[in-house]
């Protein structure tokens, strides 16, 4: 009975210490990553990484029909601007925080001329936003026995209409933005190359990006 | 006196024991969040914030950035139809249709490194579809005419699919996509 006792607290225990390595494990492997990358690249320089090898050895894991670039960088210390032009038939660009998990992604189909014009911010180092003068319009109490009226669904006009003021909008101003919460982060571009002839005229594009 | 010995003697084995289950059920294969479709192995919310534990520490230790759910989908096949592994000493035919993506790539890697030769890629752009919009590959270390994926090496492999910019989700993965099947041919060495 009393060796019960300390069997039961083995048990106990243990399930606390396994618990405790599996929440531990990515705070202590976090770095292996975004190690990896800021000792390959400079702060705020967009690199093209010449060689799939070196791809894998820094990603982990590496498609061999891509052309891979990346840069980092610290939002607290203001905005980030990446842009390139990668002439391809596929592009992607993913951000990723310094735990290695993305948290922004954005492929060829949503830019304009099929560039890269990406700006990010974080909360801290986003514009301070406008103050809309108009009093707050408050939620009137709906009554259950007669409630208002459905709102039309949208027609075929006004969803073109819609399409419409959004190209209009992306052509006066292309440059994607997104707030983000991380302060270190990296993106990652990858760009398609169909064959591999095309590898150093992918490069040769991208060695022109910027990422400031 | 006795007590207190046998206090720390718990406390070490607790240590060992609870530190050994998680190393070994991290260890004994990437099984949380895996999706299988027959020889293909998929786990759509890899790398992505809010997985659940052992999916965090699993890919936190494995150091690799993953394709995520919004990039896209990589599907993983070690085995063929038959479960067997994929040996660079036998030919395969992938054969069926590839799920919907904007682009897609197959690639070989080392079931051991992860590594891929640069060479031994096909993508969306570059093969030559059947009448019936179907996609047969030869994989194999033989030059074969049509698509042909090369094995290069000694050791098992592995057959990546990624999917780019792809409609599918992780909620409405199983019974959606029907990746290709991997159908065993011949091989020069007669190993079971």
């Amino acid at each position: 009975m009393r060796y019960l006792r300390y069997l039961l607290i083995l048990f106990a225990v243990s399930g606390l210490v396994h618990i405790f390595t599996i929440f531990a494990i990515p705070f202590f492997a976090k770095q292996k990553v975004w190690t990896g990358v800021t000792d390959f690249a400079t702060e705020r320089t967009f690199t093209v990484i010449e060689d799939y090898k070196t791809a894998m050895s820094l990603l982990g894991t590496a498609d061999p029909a891509m052309v891979y670039g990346l840069c980092w960088f610290d939002l607290d210390d203001g905005p980030l601007k990446l842009d390139a032009a990668p002439r391809s038939f596929f592009w992607n660009v993913t951000v990723f925080n310094d735990s290695g998990e993305m948290i922004y992604s954005l492929h060829d189909a949503a830019s304009r001329d099929g560039r890269i014009d990406l700006e990010l911010t974080n909360v801290l180092t986003e514009p301070e936003l406008e103050i809309d003068s108009e009093p707050v319009k408050r939620i009137p109490v709906v009554d259950p026995l007669s409630p208002p009226p459905r709102p039309r669904p949208l027609t075929k006009t006004q969803i073109e209409a819609l399409i419409e003021d959004a190209k209009v909008a992306l052509e006066e101003d292309p440059t994607i933005r997104a707030v983000q919460s991380a302060d270190r982060a990296f993106a990652v571009v990858k760009v398609f190359r169909a064959v591999s002839t095309f590898d150093k005229s992918i490069k040769d594009t991208l060695k022109n990006a910027t990422c400031v | 006196m006795r007590a207190v010995f046998l206090y720390i003697i718990v406390a070490f084995a607790s240590c060992v024991l609870g530190i050994s289950s998680a190393g070994y059920i991290l260890d004994s294969g990437i099984q949380f969040g895996k999706v299988t479709f027959g020889p293909w192995d998929a786990w759509p919310s890899a790398g992505e914030p809010g997985s659940d534990p052992y999916s965090n520490a699993l890919f936190a230790r494995s150091g690799s950035v993953w394709l995520s759910n919004t990039e896209g989908l990589m599907l993983i096949a070690n085995r063929d139809d038959s479960g067997q592994r994929l040996r660079p000493d036998c030919s395969y035919r992938l054969v069926g249709e590839i799920p919907r993506a904007r682009l897609w790539t197959l690639s070989v890697e080392d079931a051991g490194t992860g590594d891929a030769s640069r060479s031994s890629s096909l993508s969306s752009q570059d093969v030559i579809w059947r009448e019936d919009k179907s996609l047969e590959v030869t994989i194999s270390s033989q030059v074969t005419p049509w698509n042909w994926l090369p094995v290069e090496g000694d050791r098992t492999f592995n057959v990546i699919l990624r999917l780019y910019d792809t409609p599918l989700t992780s909620g409405a993965l199983e019974g959606v996509i029907e990746p290709p099947s991997i159908v065993r041919g011949a091989c020069t060495n007669a190993v079971s």
